[in-house]
């Protein structure tokens, strides 16, 4: 079974859930379980909230998603052509945020970390940021 | 997502309704220390009817124990599912406050602490 699904939409925070509801639609013709489900949409809201608070700063832009099926293999991208990340090992590190004055908490990348079984950040100061997150099913 | 509060001596109750994230948080922090400083030194947060939540919300915890912790607040957890249990534990929260299975639990240990902290 192969599958994938395109979709852009505004960087406003009313679509964080929306990202999140998108992405458990499309897994769910997979039958996943309850927390594999929860993980999935756990990993999207956080690459997706960063793309909106840190990669457009708030001041709103395009989101760019895709969702890949390949059997029990999903794969969802989150893109945003914003500012980038400087150093990407360091912003991965538990607890680093360039935003505490938000109560960012930093936890963010060490989240999708837990929450997918591969990740991969692809970013360049001043032209944006990809985010992959991999999640197998179980059968 | 919607907060709702309950007082309980010197703690109150947080509950959280729906889906914390960082659509949500503001209103949520608002919310809470508008009613925290109405009274209140402990803080419990009621997780039951929580049906989403991601690091938004672990900053907004460590917000909240930022505020009461000088002046000897304590800060509980109860009803936490699989997905919140996780998310407690890898951002450190599980060591600044205790989760518990019941309100009844998490009240009596509280009541119990204060206490014994005078
Ligand atoms: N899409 C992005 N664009 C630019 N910077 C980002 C992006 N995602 C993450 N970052 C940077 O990485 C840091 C860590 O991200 P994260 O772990 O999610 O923590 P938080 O969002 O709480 O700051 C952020 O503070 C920010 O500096
Ligand atoms: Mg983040």
């Amino acid at each position: 079974m192969k599958n994938f699904v395109k979709v852009e939409f505004p960087a406003e925070s009313c679509n964080e859930s929306l990202s999140r509801a998108l992405a458990a639609a499309f897994v769910s013709e997979a039958d996943p379980t309850v927390s594999e489900l929860s993980d999935i949409r756990t990993a999207v809201s956080e690459a997706v909230t960063n793309a909106i608070v840190h990669g457009y700063g708030g001041k709103g832009g395009t989101i760019y998603m895709t969702m890949q099926r390949e059997e029990r293999k999903i794969t969802i991208t989150i893109q945003d052509i914003g500012c980038g990340i400087q150093d990407i090992e360091k912003a991965k590190e538990p607890f680093f945020t360039t935003a505490p004055q938000d109560e960012r908490s930093g936890m963010g990348f060490a989240v999708m970390e837990a929450f997918t079984d591969a990740f991969y950040v692809e970013s360049r100061p001043g032209e944006g940021t990809k985010i992959v997150l991999v999640k197998h099913l179980s059968e | 997502m919607k907060v709702a509060f309950a007082r309980k001596g010197q703690v109150l109750v947080v509950r959280l309704f729906g889906e914390l994230d960082e659509h949500a948080a503001l209103g949520a922090r608002t919310s809470i220390d508008d009613r925290l400083r109405r009274g209140g030194q402990h803080l419990l947060f009621d997780f039951r009817k929580l049906t989403f939540m991601d690091s938004t919300g672990i900053g907004l915890i460590l917000g909240r124990y930022k505020e009461i912790h000088p002046v000897g607040g304590m800060l509980a957890y109860f009803g936490a599912d699989r997905q919140v249990q996780r998310l407690l534990k890898i951002s450190g929260l599980l060591r600044i406050g205790k989760l518990y299975a019941t309100e009844e639990e998490a009240l009596l240990a509280l009541k119990k602490e204060g206490g014994s902290k005078g």
